[in-house]
């Protein structure tokens, strides 16, 4: 990725175009080639290749110290990237960081306020730091979680503290909204007015929302694209339903004790005497039949995206090399 | 910019009101020890004093606390990616909290003091508070600048004020190190602490920026290896320009010399010593005629010895005094002031007296510095009074004294700074009565030492002091009714004779004994064990007093040369004689020639054929040993008038420092002048 200016409309809906953008980049907000942040011998981020489309609601997951707090302030250019590319919203995050953070809002986790300010001083100083300014936008969660404006942000709450970032996050009516696990510290109540006032807001105007955390739950219910963040690297990448689509899981049970072929794309594996279970990718009802066999039973059951999730990072973070091959959702981060 | 500005503005008035806080404190604590001093619990001066230093403070204590807390406070509170994640670039937020840092100081200070102002403006005006601003006011922007480069690189507010304290301190460790071991710019050295701190505060600001434009303020390395490395190479380049320009500014060059003082030929007409008074280039001259108010340009006072057959400066030294030269011309003695100790409003106060330096010429290189003292020395000051060298060069001959009404003592020094001979006793008193003069037998046989008492003494090379030889009580007076002052101590040319000339002026007990009585002159010549002693002159003050102002022997030793003043103190007006007392002819009357009044001071030389020439500010003579003169005319009086002699070179001829300023010398024989320096 060059990072040149695409052409056209900077700053519209319209999607934005790079003429030296890998085929499939243009329709994306978030577009990152071989991203790579070094600390030390630290490698956080490691040659992440992620895709975002525009307006959708994109679930970064991965384990504590996956990267994912690394990868969103790369994609802030609040670090610089030790190696590799990110543009967002058509912006070089390096060449053109002030650019890309007046169209992206960014709340961070638990993330600390001036608490000296009043939360409307707080609204009317982020106000007017951006070109263009929505004061009904941040009013509107304000009301609706209750927050009054005139009390200090010292002696708020520390979920109301998080509502109050993400009712100014929005303010500039972002093209990019990234929630860095920004719904920890929530009350169900206020995640849930957050969830349907704020996410839903920016997805039915077409707007682009990253969240990133550990709340499959609220994942699963909300996103419509994910990615898995392993050890700094993405190790897939896909929408939703595809996702459950592709990843199955396959019981197979047999009278005796033999030996069951792993079938392709199967990337977690649990053996038991009389029956063996593997988590594949790519599931097509072909498998069945291929591992159907004489007294054995086979049947494919959906998984959750927890299961999903939990199945993918233990095959990456265990000691055993994982075991699928091919196709996008390669577990090594890096597309075939 | 603007917004970052506008955010720290807002936050800064909490320190603005910490800032008037502290100024509100330092007033009242003023008013509870003015009480203290109403009720006569303290004195005037203690709370003037206090009140001023506390105002002072103010600045520096804020500056420290704006500057530490600009950065470190946001990382400290985790608001850093609050910060940086808003639509604007590193530089515009580094701009927009520096300059909202140095805003909010100076508001803050501006607060506090309109305030002290008013309500104490007398006591500050007692303390002369004001002089003192413009240092403050720098030390504000130089601590300011260090505790925001320690902001960007540090993640704690302790750990940048710190940082700041710090590296000031060792910032005026290295001006005062600078200052110590050479690399002076200008005169008083808190204008070189200015100077560095001027050129020290934009290498911190810099370093501040890179290190935060360029860095990452969360994690890694870079954060602190960066701006160090960055700083430390800004100072490497500041202190490598400013040694340079010091050097530049301090450098000698014969060039910029526009006149010479005091020169004085030794080492067999080789080698002269003398002080130049040099003209700094234009640029650094306009600055510190600035900066001092004065004419900065007219302190440049160096200490030279030169050859006198190259031309080359042998030693070269700034603010020391004349050079003495040894006479084998491969030593220079020479006293300097020690470094100034504390400032006292206007002036340094030096705090002690001169110290000794003594210079390898050849290797230029100082084989002592110091001040010799004796074990009974302990706990006083000692003070150097006179210094000469042995005619075989192998001693430093110095007068101490212990105190500025102590003891007077003779020692020797090796030119390696060994003593090898200390009168242990006293020599004489200081007291305001006299000085003690001594010289040496040109043999170096012995040196003799006339001290305030009128008291004659030998003393033997290896140190012992072998006798009394010469006592006023010789001429038959009570020293009781006089007080001596002695003149000069002058040893012939063979080493024979030893002429000394006195001035007694009678005591109390004189007066009430015999009545009013005026003053005395003696000169008495003598053998060098005192045994045969001659009165030459036995001068009792009449209508007209009569000086001796100048001792002389003729080259050859056989005459006596004495010029004396003639006339009621009116010193360069009166009228002089030139009278000659001969060796061979000893009871004979002194044979006198008389100058004429108002020529100004006058200059003697012996010449090598036993003549003595005398140079006026307007004429000039040679006396022969029959006390005939004869004026010198044409050329060669055009040479000498208004010059004052150094000596004679190998060639014979005179060395004078023409009244132009320069150094020449003069064939008397055709009146040809060659300018030697510069």
């Amino acid at each position: 990725m060059s990072g040149s200016i695409p052409v056209g409309d900077r700053r519209g809906s319209a999607v934005a175009s790079d003429t030296n953008a890998p085929a499939g980049d243009s329709g994306c907000a978030v577009v990152t080639h071989g991203l790579t942040k070094r600390f030390g011998r630290l490698r956080a981020v490691d040659g992440a290749n992620a895709h975002i489309p525009r307006g959708a609601i994109y679930g970064l997951m991965g384990p504590n110290g996956a990267g994912k707090t690394t990868f969103v302030r790369l994609l802030l250019n609040l670090i610089n990237p030790t190696r590799g590319t990110a543009t967002v919203l058509g912006y070089d995050v390096t060449k053109e960081p002030v650019e890309v953070r007046k169209r992206v809002g960014h709340v961070a986790a638990l993330q600390p306020l001036w608490d000296w300010m009043t939360v409307k001083a707080f609204a009317d100083f982020m106000g007017g730091c951006y070109p263009k300014w929505n004061p009904d936008a941040v009013s509107t969660v304000l009301d609706r979680i209750g927050i009054d404006r005139q009390a200090t942000l010292g002696v708020l709450s520390r979920g109301q503290r998080a509502v109050v970032a993400i009712a100014v996050a929005v303010g500039h009516e972002p093209d990019l909204l990234i929630l860095d696990e920004a719904l920890t510290g929530l009350d169900p109540i206020a995640r849930r007015e957050i969830l349907r006032n704020v996410i839903d807001a920016m997805q039915s105007e077409g707007r682009t929302v990253l969240i990133t955390g550990q709340d499959i739950a609220d994942m699963e219910r909300i996103c419509d694209h994910v990615g898995f963040l392993i050890k700094g690297r993405l190790v897939l990448e896909a929408t939703l339903d595809d996702l459950k689509a592709r990843v199955k899981r396959i019981r197979i049970e047999h009278p005796t004790e033999v030996g069951v072929p792993t079938p392709p794309g199967a990337f977690q594996v649990e053996r038991a005497p009389r029956e063996t279970i593997f988590t594949v990718e790519n599931f097509t009802d072909d498998m069945l039949v291929s591992l159907d066999g004489p007294g054995r039973r086979v049947t494919a059951s959906d998984l959750s995206l927890e299961d999903i999730f939990i199945d993918l990072a233990q095959a990456h973070m265990g000691s055993a090399p994982p075991l699928g091959a091919g196709g996008k959702l390669l577990p090594n981060g890096r597309e075939a | 910019m603007r917004r970052v500005f506008a955010k720290e503005w807002l936050q800064g008035q909490m320190i603005a009101m910490f800032g008037l806080l502290m100024g509100g404190l330092v007033t009242a604590l003023w008013g509870i020890l003015t009480v203290a001093y109403v009720r006569n619990w303290t004195d005037q001066e203690t709370v003037n004093g206090f009140c001023g230093v506390m105002y002072y403070l103010v600045p520096l204590v804020l500056a420290a606390f704006v500057g530490s807390g600009l950065f470190a406070a946001e990382v400290e509170r985790g608001t850093m990616p609050l910060l940086l994640a808003l639509p604007f670039s590193r530089r515009q937020v580094w701009v927009g909290k520096a300059l909202a840092g140095l805003a909010l100081m100076l508001c803050a200070v501006v607060l506090v003091l309109v305030p002290a102002v008013i309500a104490v403006r007398p006591a500050l005006e007692e303390v002369e508070f004001w002089k003192l601003l413009p240092e403050i006011a720098l030390a504000t922007v130089l601590l300011y600048s260090a505790a925001l480069f320690w902001s960007t690189v540090l993640p704690t507010i302790m750990g940048a004020l710190l940082g700041a304290v710090a590296l000031v301190a060792a910032l005026v460790v290295t001006a005062i190190a600078m200052m110590v071991f050479g690399g002076r710019l200008f005169g008083p050295p808190v204008l070189d602490i200015e100077l560095w701190a001027l050129a020290a505060a934009p290498g911190l600001l810099a370093g501040s920026y890179v290190g935060f434009a360029r860095g990452e303020t969360f994690r890694g390395r870079r954060r602190w290896v960066l701006p160090l490395a960055v700083a430390a190479a800004l100072y490497l380049v500041v202190g490598i320009a400013y040694v340079g320009l010091a050097r530049w500014g301090t450098r000698y060059e014969r060039a910029l010399v526009h006149r010479v003082d005091a020169p004085h030929v030794t080492g067999g007409g080789k080698v002269v010593g003398m002080i130049t008074h040099g003209s700094p280039v234009q640029l650094k001259r306009e600055i510190e005629t600035k900066l001092t108010g004065g004419e900065g340009g007219d302190r440049r006072v160096y200490s030279i010895c030169l050859d006198l057959d190259t031309r080359k400066e042998l030693l070269v030294r700034r603010d020391t005094g004349v050079p003495k030269v040894s006479p084998d011309g491969k030593h220079a003695v020479l006293l300097t002031q020690p470094r100034p100790l504390t400032w006292r409003g206007e002036a340094w106060d030096y705090g002690a007296g001169p110290i000794i330096e003594i210079w390898d010429l050849a290797r230029q290189r100082l084989t002592y510095r110091g001040v010799p003292r004796l074990p009974r020395d302990a706990g006083y000051a000692v003070l150097i009074r006179s210094t000469e060298w042995s005619p075989d060069s192998r001693w430093v001959v110095l007068t101490t004294q212990r105190g500025p009404d102590g003891e007077c003592r003779v020692l020797l020094l090796r030119p390696d700074g060994r003593v090898e001979l200390k009168t242990e006793e006293s020599v004489g008193y200081r007291g305001g009565v006299g000085r003690v003069e001594y010289a040496y037998a040109p043999s170096g046989a012995a040196f003799y030492v006339l001290d305030t008492r009128g008291v004659l003494t030998r003393y033997e090379p290896d140190g012992k002091r072998t006798a009394t030889i010469w006592s006023i009580s010789k001429l038959r007076l009570d020293p009781e009714e006089w007080t001596v002052r002695a003149g000069e101590v002058a040893v012939s040319p063979d080493g024979e004779r030893i002429a000394v000339d006195l001035s007694l002026n009678p005591t109390r007990r004189r007066i009430i004994a015999a009545g009013p009585s005026s003053a005395r002159m003696v000169v008495a010549v003598m053998n060098p064990d005192g045994a045969s002693s001659r009165l030459v002159l036995n001068e009792e003050g009449d209508r007209h007093r009569r000086w001796v102002e100048d001792v002389k022997w003729s080259g050859d030793g056989k005459a006596l040369f004495m010029l004396i003043r003639i006339g009621d103190n009116r010193r360069d007006q009166d009228a002089r004689e030139v009278a000659v007392w001969r060796a061979g002819e000893p009871n004979a009357p002194l044979a006198a020639t008389t100058l004429p009044a108002r020529e100004g001071e006058l200059q003697t030389a012996t010449l090598p054929d036993g003549r003595l020439a005398v140079i006026s500010q307007k004429r000039a003579w040679i006396v022969n040993a029959q006390g005939q003169k004869t004026r010198l005319t044409g050329q060669v009086e055009q040479a000498l008038v208004g010059s004052s002699i150094a000596g004679l070179d190998k060639q014979g001829r005179l060395i004078v420092r023409r009244p132009e300023g320069y150094l020449a010398a003069v064939n008397l024989d055709t009146g040809q002048v060659a300018r030697i320096y510069p």
